[in-house]
């Protein structure tokens, strides 16, 4: 019975509504009941064996957290691995593990997934942020630099080509499952795009990113995530409504449902701080056709160069700036990309703003302002914190793991940023303690 | 130092002229808006007939007609102004030009509502309604009207200087935290808001007022709490208004324990003077100092019912037209007045609504012109109610011949003509892509008249009208007389009724008269509610010679009650008053360059913690920049103070970083240090262990089997069960569902393992395929197959050593040879593919299992 129902299955092709059936006719549970029970429903038994691994489970597992799949029999990385670890330099095994394909096409690809859209969902189509976040790992880059260099990543020699109006170009990689770690090369954003180098901001002026978060509304979004994922801030993380409120658009209402306490002590507290660092986006719009293609599939980054008036502001502020002016109509009127940082002073200086940058706490535009978010102390605690949360598939929970995420804080930094150090940093940390 | 001592100063300029955006000034005797013609020559009591001389001049004639025709009844001031009565006889009937010679004495265009005829009547002096203020209101409307047709209101504003006042004590937060500690944090904060209200919280959630370090806790819980009135403490208010996190089902009993806390801690501070390093203006209180701005220049000239909704008590709200009869509105159900003096009524289910007898001047009066425009102020509470009637003409909810709606974030406009049904359907509605309706005080204006149909004007804007295919069709005559005028809901006390409107209304206006679009714009730059002109004395703080000898330095602020809960303070300009100027003699300018820096807006004796709008200005006065006569703009933006007192009580003065020759040395802001987060407990901490994810297990089954993941027949199966498949590596969150996505997609790849002989033979050596399952199943040939499963898995090391971090070999072989055993107990009678089959499913078993899974 259970050989011909599998048969059937196999020679039809599964299909989930009767697969339960399958399973359940096949008793793989059952069989598996040892395993199945003892790790899957009660994880304590395994976790303990865990606790006492030696050098061979302890690369088995590095090599499982870093690339995702368990060191290939075809290969000698388990030995080399085990070696490593015995030898007392798991940091030179988990840059084994880090040789692995899967290691960039499906745990860094996953890492970035969630960043590139509104619902941080990680089903979304390869795109152009996701390969820039992957390549710059790729050759330990400066990680900094992902939110505000002159970079993108494309394939090479895949066609279709980048394209400004469509996905295409990375779906295809996808689609042929090329591996990232060969196929994806470094060129200038400017160049692949045509956006003005002074105008690039590494993944912010990504397709996707402009997809994301410059289309529609107005622009917030950009900053709003951002700060999410890179400074693993929420607004209501930064709320200080202590900070002046004289850069707050007049879109945004004084009273809520006529009631200003609403305002004070909610809305003001975000946007006192967010409108005047969002204003750096002033010159940004996703240009979609709202009509035919709502979700801006075939949509593209347009940006106000010097000269380029809009036509609604008679400036190079987008007109996405001045919208529904008359809710308050003493609020400030965007003039251009000035940006300042009103978050360096009060509660949210412990963000640890770097005091020696050119245009540290002001200037104008994109590019300038990500890098007062990049060279923060927080983006690089944030990308330790997301390091550690992958390889360890928990956020940190004790002193312990908070001690070890401020060293795996110190390791990037010391080697310049390279967030292969974090990866390695936080497998090892997890990796199970030698017995 | 100038001191009780009135002064007028006349400021034109542009600043003001820009405030006040009203009628350019002119000199121009010609009627600059048309009128309602003179009612009908009666004298039965209601209204009066002139017959004496005629009018000299066109201001004259103005006067008549706006006012004189309104007071001369005998009711009114007739019985005792007229001629051979009290002086002024500005009612006489005998001659129009002497009684108009008269009236000026008495009253103000330029500012109708300070006219000496106003104040006398809002005194109380012979009111002819049963509110004072109403009979004020009332005459100023009359006044506008005349001022409004001679073109002169509101283009000239008179700045008087305030009486010199210092800036009181106050209560200030001492800086050691102990007492808040004791009092506030200890006992509430950390008992009841920790949670959320700490960055070790389960929600982290700013401000952290209740982080266990007391320090911190206390710099955040600051702006939170007024010590000058503890029951507007933020904190307080949350759980008062809003049932924030009640920690008791007693939210009223939760308050006062916190309002008695933070009034007891408040006690324990001494109340201290302005610390005298600030640098600071002179002082002033809103309704004693404030200068009134005339809100004159509205366009209504064919008003016929008027809502200012100033009375701020009793049932009744007041119409004040001055367009009999008086179409006041009864307030019924759950209807309050705005608080804090700000004019308004704010509706939660109930309504306000006119007598049928008096609503019948709305039809009298409309159908004769066929035409109309409904203007207000309104603030809806959300975005989120539909059907919900704002103001109607309506005899019931079915039942209308004009209806201003809400249906989310639309306005709804319904006008009962003869080609509609009776309640005026097919309505027109603001689109819904705009979101035209915001939850905020918006100007709303609905028009219609035959020729250009219905309108909805909101902010001043167009945002809807009929398609001009439709225009002309209908007209009003099938309007019903007998219906009433409602604001709010037309049945509250109705269970089936539409959503009864939920919201706020500051003024509302009826015309007989559609506004043209001009007409709307200028009314909606005017505004709404009572303006002040708050002017802040700062001569002390500037250095010696830098304005002239015997004048003031100012900054001017324009203030008004931005709601009930706050003060709007907007456009500053700094300015220089000359007391002994002549109409001859030059306005005055800085003679020095004065710096400016660092504004800030105190309140009852310390800065306001929140809203701080101007303390970024930092600018340099002088004569190059300062314009003479008209000062320096500041800033055009505005900052929301919050109401501590109320508008009569509080006292409100200025502070600077820089000012003239002084300088305050703001202390740093120093970033308090969080606490770290406390440890989870062991119990509580997540699992060592965690599963692999979707991607994760489709690229370990491809490397287990050798088949890569792009073969057409898996990567069908992924892309159909990918969002089956694990997402999450937390192993507490594995779930049926992910296990048979993940089988599923496991006989997906041992199939077309199984399929292609080199793979297969890669992983499982010679086992041999071809052979019925009793031959191929074999004791070697079972551990070919476990062993290439083995080793694929990571159950043991390619030289054959253990893996022990997960099932064992043998654990697994005896597993797997049990399924073997079942699925080849069809002896000699097994179909031709047994052997393929039952590798398959042995393959899909052993990848599909928790030792591949788990990680």
């Amino acid at each position: 019975m259970e050989q011909k129902l599998l048969g059937s299955c196999i020679a039809n092709g599964v299909d989930a509504r009767n697969f339960y059936q399958v399973e359940h006719m096949l008793n793989i549970k059952r069989l598996f009941n040892p395993v199945a029970r003892g790790v899957i429903v009660g994880s304590l038994g395994l976790a303990a064996m865990w606790a006492n691994a030696g050098p061979v489970e302890q690369a088995k597992r590095l090599h499982e957290r870093i690339a995702g799949v368990p060191p290939s029999p075809q290969t000698n990385v388990l030995a080399q691995m085990q070696q490593l670890i015995a030898d007392g330099d798991p940091q030179a095994a988990a840059l084994i593990a880090m040789d692995n394909d899967n290691f960039y096409d499906v745990t860094l690809v996953n890492w970035a997934a969630p960043w590139t859209n509104r619902d941080r969902s990680v089903f979304v189509p390869f795109n152009d942020y996701i390969a820039t976040v992957v390549g710059l790992v790729r050759d330990g880059a400066d990680f900094r630099s992902v939110l505000f260099d002159d970079v993108i990543y494309v394939g090479q020699g895949v066609t279709p080509a980048y394209s400004n109006t469509g996905n295409g170009h990375y779906e295809a990689i996808a689609e042929q499952a090329l591996p990232l770690k060969t196929t994806l090369v470094r060129a200038l954003q400017s160049a692949t795009t045509g956006l003005p180098a002074e105008a690039t901001a590494g993944v912010i002026t990504s397709r996707a990113a402009s997809q994301a978060f410059f289309k529609a509304g107005t622009n917030r979004a950009q900053l709003r995530f951002t700060l999410l994922n890179h400074l693993c801030l929420d607004l209501e993380q930064l709320h200080d409504v202590t900070r002046a409120p004289d850069r707050i658009r007049q879109d945004v209402s004084r009273s809520p449902g006529g009631d200003s306490r609403a305002f004070l002590n909610g809305c003001l507290g975000c946007h006192n701080g967010m409108d005047p660092l969002a204003q750096a986006f002033a010159y940004y719009n996703f240009n979609y056709d709202a009509d035919n293609d709502p979700d801006g599939l075939n949509g593209f980054l347009e940006y106000n160069v010097d000269g380029e008036l809009d036509p609604e502001t008679g400036t190079r502020v987008q007109a996405k700036y001045h919208i529904n002016s008359t809710t308050f109509k003493p609020g400030y009127v965007t003039p251009d990309d000035k940006w300042d940082n009103y978050w360096r002073a009060g509660v949210n200086a412990r963000l640890g703003w770097d005091t020696t940058l050119a245009e540290a706490g002001s200037g104008f535009g994109a590019k300038s302002m990500a890098k007062e978010l990049a060279y923060s102390e927080a983006f690089a605690s944030c990308q330790a914190t997301k390091a550690f949360k992958a390889m360890c598939f928990r956020e940190p929970e004790s002193s312990a793991d908070r001690t070890h995420i401020a060293t795996m804080v110190t390791s990037f930094k010391a080697a310049n940023y390279n967030a292969k150090t974090l990866f390695g940093d936080a497998a090892v940390y997890c990796m199970g303690e030698n017995n | 130092m100038v001191v009780n001592k009135q002064l007028q100063q006349v400021i034109r300029g542009a600043v003001i002229v820009a405030a006040f955006l009203l009628a350019a000034c002119s000199n121009d005797s010609t009627p600059t808006n048309q009128s309602n013609p003179p009612p009908p020559v009666v004298d039965d009591g209601n209204r009066i007939e002139y017959k004496g001389p005629n009018p000299t001049s066109a201001d004259v004639q103005r006067f008549l007609v706006n006012v004189w025709s309104n007071l001369a009844l005998q009711d009114r001031c007739g019985a005792c102004h007229a001629e051979g009565g009290q002086a002024p006889q500005f009612v006489r009937r005998d001659n129009i030009d002497a009684a108009y010679s008269a009236a000026l004495t008495i009253v103000d265009l330029q500012a109708p509502s300070l006219s000496t005829m106003v104040s006398k009547v809002a005194a109380g002096h012979n009111c002819w309604r049963t509110e004072a203020s109403v009979c004020a209101d009332t005459l100023t409307t009359w006044i506008e009207a005349w001022a409004n047709d001679a073109g002169v209101s509101g283009n000239v504003i008179v700045l008087t200087p305030p009486e010199i006042k210092v800036a009181g004590s106050s209560r200030a937060f001492p800086a050691d935290s102990a007492g808040f500690g004791e009092i506030i944090h200890k006992p509430f904060l950390i008992e009841y808001c920790a949670d959320c209200h700490s960055p070790s919280g389960s929600t982290p959630q700013q401000p952290y007022f209740a982080d266990k370090n007391v320090d911190t806790a206390y710099e955040a819980a600051k702006s939170k709490i007024n010590l000058s009135s503890p029951v507007r403490s933020r904190m307080v208010v949350r759980l008062l208004e809003e049932s924030h996190n009640c920690w008791t089902a007693d939210c009223q009993n939760d308050a006062d324990r916190l309002e008695a806390a933070i009034a007891a801690f408040a006690e324990t501070i001494e109340p201290t003077e302005i610390d005298d390093a600030l640098v600071i203006s002179n002082a002033l209180q809103l309704g004693p100092d404030g200068l009134v701005a005339s809100a004159g220049g509205r366009i209504e000239p064919n008003l016929i019912a008027k809502y200012e909704f100033k009375t701020g008590n009793g049932n009744w709200a007041f119409d004040t037209s001055g367009q009999d009869p008086a179409l006041d509105l009864r307030l019924t159900g759950d209807v309050d007045w705005l608080e804090g003096g700000v004019w308004g009524l704010r509706f939660l289910g109930g309504r306000a609504q006119a007598t049928t007898a008096a609503s019948e001047k709305l039809h009298s009066q409309i159908t004769f012109t066929g035409e109309y425009s409904i203007e207000g102020w309104v603030a809806a509470a959300n975005v989120t109610q539909e059907q919900a009637h704002i103001v109607s003409y309506a005899g019931g909810e079915d039942i209308s011949n004009i209806t201003l709606g809400q249906t989310l974030y639309n306005y709804d406009f319904l006008n009962r003509t003869t080609e509609t049904d009776e309640v005026g359907s097919p309505g027109l509605s603001t689109p819904n892509a705009d979101e035209a309706l915001q939850a905020t005080l918006q100007h709303v204006v609905v028009s219609f008249n035959i020729l250009e149909g219905r309108r909805i004007y909101v902010n001043g804007e167009l945002a809807a009208s009929d398609d001009p295919e439709s225009l002309g069709e209908g007209s009003l005559g099938s309007w019903d007389d007998t219906y009433a005028l409602i604001v709010g809901t037309e049945s509250y006390n109705d269970p089936d009724v539409n959503d009864p409107w939920l919201g706020t209304i500051r003024f509302l206006a009826i015309h007989n008269r559609a506004l043209s679009a001009e007409d709307v714009v200028v009314n909606y730059e005017i505004g709404v509610g009572e303006k002040f002109y708050m002017l802040f004395r700062v001569t002390d703080s500037l250095q010696a010679g830098a304005i002239p000898e015997g004048t003031d330095a100012y900054v001017v602020f324009e203030v008004e009650p931005f709601d009930s809960y706050s003060y709007l303070f907007s456009n500053p300009f700094f300015y220089i008053l000359d007391p002994n100027k002549t109409a001859d003699s030059e306005p005055p300018v800085p003679l020095q360059e004065i710096p400016l820096a660092g504004m800030r807006i105190g309140v009852n004796g310390r800065e306001a913690s929140i809203g701080q709008a101007f303390m970024n200005i930092n600018v340099n006065i002088s004569s190059a920049n300062y314009i003479a006569g008209e000062g320096l703009q500041l800033s055009n933006i505005g900052a929301l103070i919050p109401v501590e007192q109320g508008k009569e009580n509080d006292e409100f003065f200025l502070s600077f970083d820089a000012l003239g020759a002084r300088v305050y040395d703001r202390p740093a802001e120093v970033a308090p240090v969080l606490a770290a987060p406390e440890d989870t407990t062991e119990e509580l901490r997540s699992s060592d262990i965690g599963i692999k994810t979707f991607a994760e297990i489709n690229a370990s089954l491809s490397q287990m089997t050798g088949v890569a993941t792009t073969l057409p027949a898996v990567k069908e199966t992924y892309e159909k069960v990918t969002q089956q498949l694990p997402v999450d590596e937390n192993i507490e969150g594995f779930l049926p569902a992910h296990h048979m996505g993940i089988t599923q997609l496991a006989v997906a790849y041992c199939s077309a393992l199984v399929a292609n002989t080199q793979l297969r033979t890669q992983l499982f050596g010679d086992f041999n395929f071809a052979s019925e399952p009793a031959a191929a199943f074999s004791a070697a040939g079972r551990d070919l197959i476990v062993d290439g499963l083995a080793r694929v898995l990571v159950i043991e090391t390619p030289e054959g050593g253990a893996v022990d971090s997960g099932p064992s070999r043998p654990q697994m072989a005896a597993q797997l040879n049990r399924l073997i055993d079942q699925m080849t107990s069809c002896g000699n009678s097994c179909p031709a593919d047994t052997t393929n089959t039952t590798v398959t499913a042995v393959c899909a078993a052993a990848l599909g299992s928790a030792a591949m899974l788990v990680q």
